[in-house]
């Protein structure tokens, strides 16, 4: 399932106008009509604030209460109205139109899935199967998997009951991991092709430090190697995307982080994994990386970053740090093996922004790095983000979601920990399986036998043919 | 090495904003057109010189990022 996405930006003829932060309506209602001589109208004044196109289109505009924002209707007027309020501290933009995007919803997803499940199973309990979809080369894979890392087991990308398995690998999905490069001469990514772009002067894509190796390795290593001591990547078959933005030394600037996802977008990347951060103090977000970010996500891109490992539980817990602190930015904690929070995992401090959306795992993280090592255990949200991406990309294949609704997957089937969302936001990620289909071992099933008329024992009647 | 800026601009605006910049003797924008983004070496200019560019939506100074 493809998703459809309109190239040329259409706008309705109204302006978005986004008011000055800590304004009132009747504040910002009154200061715009002394800029720019229009008369707005407060949502307030409508029932429940309840408003339809007409009751604006008999109006100059209506400010939205709650969230500080105006919509204005376009009239010969307003040309130079608008630049006024642009010099004002407000922010305007044309409103766009939206569409649906043309690939099926959730809810009717999971209906058509299930109707597709029960019909399968019904056609294989009355007529026999082919052993449903289960091809031999999954079956080896999950064989070579036997030895996982515990992360890989713990979001259920190599599931721990044999009635589930998981036939996902990423196949036909584009991930973008933004870091510190990629060592080209790891033998267990020989003969992968790899599209690498640097973004750091002077230095090539290759991986002097060591970082970059081990999250391409979580997210996308391979499902066997005969050197790892356990399977450690998740989407083996996902197509690998390397942008270095942070130097051999682990550090950039997030100029280059831009263009890192500037250029994962150009080349129609699923997703993009950040295990980077910016320090932060005091509140507020980038409102130019949310932009991006929310750019991105229109465009099918989803972002995942660090929540960051500035805290040192129990005594201080930090909050989440720059970008993953963008709303548009999918923010990524780390618990470890006993599903208790990391001792330096970031947390969402802030309720209307910087939260922390999903937890991984991040410490012990066995993956690959550069040579010599060749394998590392490494702890950090750095590494719970892979993990974030890499099942990403597995969703991604498995239902076609992109973007906002490949966003809501992830946290939709996170599973519940009993720790506070502060810290794990939904829960601990969880990759798609599916339920193995048990054929019973009967050749023949005697039907519509009625033992009122044995069967009779001489045998069936030749039919004489003259 | 001096301090690079980012700049969000509006849909569609964003080669009207280089040229304004290209005005204002700023000639090595680098043009984000997937994100709307630009990003300068600002030379002597002022965060609100550009903020008045029209198009412009917000302009932040470059930040320091690491592992």
């Amino acid at each position: 399932m493809s998703k459809t996405l309109k190239k040329e930006v259409e706008y309705t003829g109204r302006y978005l106008v986004l008011l000055p932060e800590g304004s009132t309506t009747s504040d910002s209602i009154s200061t715009i009509n002394s800029i720019s001589g229009l008369n707005l109208k407060s949502s307030l004044e409508f029932e429940n604030e309840f408003f339809t196109d007409k009751d604006l289109a008999k109006t100059d505009g209506i400010v939205l209460d709650k969230l500080g924002i105006a919509i204005v209707n376009e009239k010969p007027k307003i040309e130079n109205s608008i630049s006024s309020l642009g010099d004002n501290e407000m922010i305007v933009e044309k409103e766009r139109m939206v569409y649906a995007i043309g690939m099926l919803d959730e809810s009717t997803q999971n209906y058509v899935e299930g109707y597709r499940d029960a019909v399968n199973q019904m056609t294989n309990m009355l007529v026999g199967t082919e052993v449903e979809d289960y091809s031999n080369q999954e079956q080896d894979s999950e064989v070579e998997s036997v030895g996982a890392t515990w992360g890989l087991k713990a979001t259920n990308v190599v599931p721990s009951t044999f009635l589930r398995y998981n036939p996902y690998n990423g196949a036909g999905i584009k991930v973008a991991i933004l870091d510190t490069g990629f060592d080209f001469n790891h033998p267990d990514f020989a003969g992968r092709p790899i599209v690498h772009q640097s973004f750091i002067s002077g230095e090539s894509t290759q991986d002097g430090h060591g970082h970059g190796t081990h999250c391409t390795g979580t997210s996308c290593g391979p499902a066997s190697s005969p050197a790892a001591t356990e399977r450690y990547g998740i989407a083996y078959a996902a197509s690998i995307y390397i942008g270095k933005v942070l130097s051999n030394g682990g550090s950039g600037g997030d100029g280059g982080i831009l263009a890192g996802i500037n250029w994962a977008i150009a080349n129609h990347c699923d997703v993009v994994s950040m295990s980077l951060r910016g320090l932060v103090n005091g509140t507020g977000y980038s409102a130019v990386f949310e932009t991006a970010a929310a750019r991105a996500l229109a465009q099918g891109t989803l972002i995942i970053a660090a929540a960051g490992n500035d805290s040192a539980r129990p005594g201080v817990v930090k909050q989440v740090m720059h970008p993953a602190n963008c709303p548009s930015i999918m923010a990524v904690g780390a618990v470890d093996v006993n599903m208790n929070i990391a001792s330096f995992s970031n947390g969402g401090l802030y309720p209307t922004y910087g939260a922390v959306d999903i937890a991984a795992p991040g410490v012990n993280v066995y993956s690959s790095t550069k040579l010599p090592t060749k394998y590392a255990s490494w702890n950090g949200t750095s590494m719970a983000t892979p993990h974030v991406a890499g099942i990403a990309a597995l969703w991604a294949q498995a239902t076609g979601l992109r973007g906002i609704n490949l966003w809501r997957k992830l946290t939709s089937t996170a599973k519940a920990l009993s720790l506070p969302g502060r810290d794990v936001g939904a829960g601990l990620v969880q990759a798609p399986t599916k339920t193995r289909l048990i054929k019973f071992p009967i050749d023949r099933t005697p039907i519509l036998i009625n033992p009122k008329f044995p069967i009779d024992p001489i045998g069936p009647i030749e039919k004489i043919i003259r | 090495m001096k301090t690079k800026w980012l700049i969000s601009v509006q849909d569609g605006a964003i080669k009207q904003v280089v040229n304004a910049l290209g005005q204002m003797g700023i000639k090595d924008a680098e043009a984000l057109d997937s994100i709307g983004v630009i990003v300068i070496v600002p030379g002597d200019h002022k965060i609100a010189d550009i903020r008045k560019i029209e198009g412009v939506l917000n302009v932040e100074e470059e930040r320091d990022i690491s592992i």
